[in-house]
């Protein structure tokens, strides 16, 4: 049987039809009669996680003639179920901007390397020589530690592994440091000091099967969307359902919240021990589970800003130097130690009405509730923002509600490996991978002999993290810096003052690999054009513990090579006995006068795998220049230190067809619940649960109280500063302000300010504005209306765009425990230009 | 969907005819405002609706123009959420033009 219909009808059609299936909604038969059309089918589609944040959502990715030509949301993702977010949708385009890098770029003048040099087109050769006797050169004269390397969470499981072997392992410099510590260091703080081990006991599925979601810190309608729909959903078809909105302004996820908090900044950490008090105080804590699961400790206080230690605050600060400091406690003190945080005082700290605190209060101390609590970049970028993280698992662990369905406190990421790289290969300056660290002896010695490297070759010492890492490029103390995959001159805090001088400073040789001309690469010596995303195979771990691979599916452009090249083809150019101390030389000749190459990529691991392996009809640029399949031999050397330890990665083929998996997988499960008794294969039976990443298999619950931030508004800086993202920008803009779509949508950031404010200060919306600090100014707009309303004396500024740099405006006050910067507080004046 | 980033470097078709789908996510009591607010633009269609969530269908000349449309459904009160599913656009001039779908017994095939 045949029927006739036009083609607009046809494409309505199928449209609705796919439409619906996402939303879960049953078609009207007058759109039944679809399926592809014939010339979609000579589109090769192929599976990918997106570029952009740490949900993980999977696409669909067609590719003609070698280009990509649509990405569209996959169906079969667990994570979104066919939909994408706006950014998502247009995703193939951020590979399709019109000032892609090409070719190496060095400052030159005269025909040779000059730091006052202009731009100019050279060979990967001449690149890579001059970089290489640049990278000698401080070796010899200064050593390791003045050889430095700042990544990515971005950046595929591989290449960060193989940064990570080439800086520690090859160099011998611990100064590698992901972009992560901006946004994720204080969670990962968070989870080894209450857990012992990094990363969300729970999942994404907790979404469907909790009755309350409290977000702290965290605008998910704009930065997390899928996951916000996902929320949306589950409130809107269950009345019952109830989400609890936090933050320092009002902004777009209010529209869901039916429990609206504005609170006073910082006082976040005294909404959490009131509420503490309030489960202890009206008779609710999970005594059972207190009892067999968890301990008490006291933290020190007055730890210091993480500040330079001149600075005054430090001086001051009586346990700056030892901020992780603790003795252990009891219940009773515990319960003593939150007791003057009442309900009253709560009111006073935070200006938010007491009838609304009582009702998040009541959310987690109702044994009948099962919540989630949702938290980014508010909790992390806080000066005390591993103790916010602690303050909120307490809640958890006082009331039991922890590794059940629904019952999860989840700390989302705003990267796409910022897990899966950045933290699960331990890409930062005193971590190796899975958890472990360069200062014990006995991972430094398991991590040299997976690598097959001598004893001694790994430093003791932690390298400098990545807020450091400005300062010591400005103090002359790193003279050899590579950036990639990152834009640290438009993110790192304080730029006027600390980053540019750095980048900029004759001592200073400092490399940018990027697939755009950044303003951190147009701050460089030397630029190398960077593959992007399915230009290579990659993986990326998102934020519940999922694992994703993709394939190659397109040529990068000109000249441009993935950093996994980069990085490997680099170490071509240094021996052992250029980078090695001699005595440990002496004592392991068989290294003698080898490459970095050879003795970290040709050990006999990464070299296991030949291209054969490769799965047909997919290029992988990056086995054809080595001869053998690279990507697989680093994931299963780098798959060595998890496996039998709780971090347990399946088998390297195994991701090419699943749509990832969620670790520990053990005997081809995922896991989705940890450190509860069967759902983890690491729970012994008969513990129900158990938090092994602690050596006594209890979680800690923390008594550390409220401390005021770095610097709060005063009678000239009178208002509060937080900067943050929007929705149709992904940090620092350099991929979708080249998308026309989104760039149209949000062209440039604006000053989001109360309308009473304005009017105070003789504004209007639309103004010319320059918001300025202590530190620097930038110029901008006043927007009173749209998206983000904030109260009075707060402003919110996004970040995304390069035209207006935020950052040289904000303070790089840093969590003293977590090193990661405080972007939400500092104090400012705007003033009409 | 097909053609939706055929023309990566902006050299977009003239005359272009684009459908798109959209996932509205709304509270229950906004459907009789999003029924009022498509009831005034002709561009909007809504397909499948549920209780707090609906299908819709979204014609118009230029991409443009479904971004505007989705930032005013996001606008309105009662409404959270707005997804683009399925985005398709091709010349305006072949939109009427016949296909011929044979049936099966398990669905319809091109």
């Amino acid at each position: 049987m045949t029927m006739t219909l036009t083609r607009r009808e046809f494409i309505r059609n199928s449209a609705v039809a796919v439409a619906a299936n996402v939303a879960g909604l049953a078609l009207p038969a007058s759109a039944t009669n679809v399926l592809l059309e014939g010339d979609m089918t000579q589109l090769k589609w192929s599976k990918a996680p997106c570029r952009f944040c740490g949900t993980g959502c999977g696409v669909n990715v067609a590719v003609k003639d070698g280009r990509v030509v649509a990405t569209h949301g996959d169906q079969l993702a667990e994570v979104n179920r066919g939909i994408n977010c706006v950014k998502g949708y247009f995703l193939s385009k951020i590979m399709y901007g019109a000032d892609r890098l090409t070719a190496p770029l060095l400052r030159k003048k005269d025909g040779v390397y000059a730091k006052d040099g202009t731009f100019t087109e050279v060979s990967w050769d001449e690149a890579f020589d001059v970089m290489a006797a640049q990278f000698k050169r401080v070796l010899k004269e200064k050593g390791p530690e003045y050889v430095g390397m700042f990544g990515s969470g971005q950046w595929t499981v591989w290449e960060g592994y193989a940064a990570n072997k080439l800086l520690k392992g090859g160099f011998r410099s611990n100064t590698l440091d992901p972009n992560a510590r901006h946004c994720m260091a204080s969670a990962v703080m968070g989870f080894m000091r209450s857990f012992g081990m990094d990363e969300p006991m729970g999942c994404y599925d907790d979404i469907e099967a909790t009755d309350a979601f409290v977000l702290w810190g965290s605008n998910m309608a704009e930065m997390h969307p899928i996951l916000w729909t996902r929320v949306t959903d589950r409130r809107l078809s269950n009345p019952n359902v109830k989400v609890a909105v936090l933050s320092t302004f009002e902004h777009r996820s209010f529209e869901l919240a039916d429990i609206p908090i504005v609170f006073t900044p910082q006082t976040d950490l005294v909404i959490l021990n009131y509420i503490a008090n309030h489960i202890i105080q009206t008779g609710r804590v999970n005594k059972d589970f207190v009892n067999k699961h968890t301990t008490f400790k006291r933290g020190v206080t007055d730890i210091g800003y993480g500040l330079r230690p001149d600075n005054p605050l430090e001086e001051k600060a009586k346990n700056a130097k030892d901020p992780t400091a603790s003795e252990p406690i009891d219940f009773e003190q515990f319960a003593a130690f939150v007791k003057p945080y009442t309900l009253k005082k709560a009111v006073e700290m935070t200006g938010v009405e007491k009838g609304w605190l009582e009702k998040v209060a009541e959310l987690y101390a109702d044994p009948n509730t099962k919540v989630v609590s949702f938290w980014t970049m508010g909790f992390n970028q806080h000066t005390r923002g591993v103790w916010a993280n602690n303050m909120v698992y307490n809640l958890h662990l006082l009331t039991g509600k922890i590794s059940t369905p629904g019952n999860s406190p989840f700390s989302l990421t705003g990267q796409p490996s910022a897990c899966g790289t950045a933290r699960e290969v331990g890409v930062f300056s005193h971590r190796l991978p899975a958890d472990m660290v360069v200062t014990n002896p006995e991972h430094r010695k398991h991590a040299e002999e997976i690598w097959k490297i001598p004893h001694g070759i790994i430093q003791p010492k932690p390298g400098y993290h990545a807020v450091q890492q400005n300062r010591m490029l400005r103090d002359g103390k790193i003279n050899a810096y590579w950036v990639l995959c990152n834009n640290n001159v438009q993110a790192g805090a304080n730029l006027m003052q600390e980053t540019y001088l750095g980048y900029r400073d004759p001592r200073n040789f400092v490399v940018v690999s990027d697939a755009y001309p950044t303003v951190t690469a147009q701050s460089a010596d030397l630029i190398l054009p960077a593959a992007m995303w399915v230009e290579k195979e990659g993986a990326y771990g998102n934020a519940e513990r999922r694992t994703q691979f993709w394939h190659q599916l397109v040529k990068a452009p000109g000249q441009a090579r993935s950093d996994l090249w980069q990085l490997m083809e680099f170490s071509k150019r240094f021996t052992t006995d250029e980078c090695w101390p001699a005595e440990i030389l002496a004592a392991n000749p068989q290294f003698k006068g080898k490459t970095l190459f050879e003795v970290l990529f040709k050990n006999g691991n990464v070299d296991k795998f030949p291209t054969s392996e490769m799965e047909a009809g997919y290029d992988n640029d990056e086995a054809a220049a080595f001869g053998f399949y690279v990507q697989k031999g680093l994931f299963e050397e780098y798959a060595a230190f998890g496996r039998g330890h709780g971090h347990d990665l399946a088998p390297f083929d195994d991701y090419h067809k699943a749509r990832g998996l969620r670790w520990p997988v053990v005997d081809g499960k995922e896991t989705r619940w940890r450190y509860r008794e069967g759902s983890d294969p690491y729970v012994k039976a008969g513990t129900e649960f158990q938090f092994y990443g602690n050596p006594d298999g209890r979680a800690v619950i923390w008594a550390l109280p409220y401390e005021p931030p770095a610097e709060m508004p005063d009678k000239e800086y009178d208002l509060w500063l937080s900067t943050g993202r929007v929705l149709e920008h992904w940090h620092s803009g350099s991929m979708t302000m080249r998308v026309p779509e989104l760039y149209r949508a949000f062209p440039e950031a604006v000053v989001f300010m109360n309308p009473d404010d304005a009017r105070s200060r003789g504004l209007k919306r639309g103004d010319e504005v320059k918001v300025i600090s202590r530190r620097g100014e930038m110029r901008s707009r006043v927007e009173t209306r749209g998206r983000n309303r904030p109260p009075q004396g707060l402003v919110f500024v996004p970040w995304f765009d390069a035209g207006q740099l935020i950052n040289k405006v904000t303070l790089d006050a840093t969590d003293p425990i977590s090193k990661q910067t405080d972007y939400k507080k500092c104090a400012v004046k705007v003033v009409a230009v | 969907m097909s053609d939706v980033h055929a023309s990566p470097k902006g050299n977009a078709m003239k005359d272009e005819y684009h459908i798109s789908s959209l996932v509205v996510l709304h509270r229950p009591d906004a459907t009789n405002t999003l029924k009022a607010f498509v009831d005034l633009h002709a561009a909007l269609d809504i397909a499948v609706q549920g209780e707090c969530r609906c299908v819709m269908v979204c014609e118009t000349a230029s991409q443009r123009a479904v971004m505007d449309h989705i930032d005013a459904l996001e606008a309105l009160p009662g409404v959270i959420n707005v997804s683009l599913i399925y985005h398709h656009v091709e010349p305006r001039a072949v939109m009427d033009d016949v296909v011929q779908i044979a049936t099966t017994s398990q669905g319809t095939a091109p």
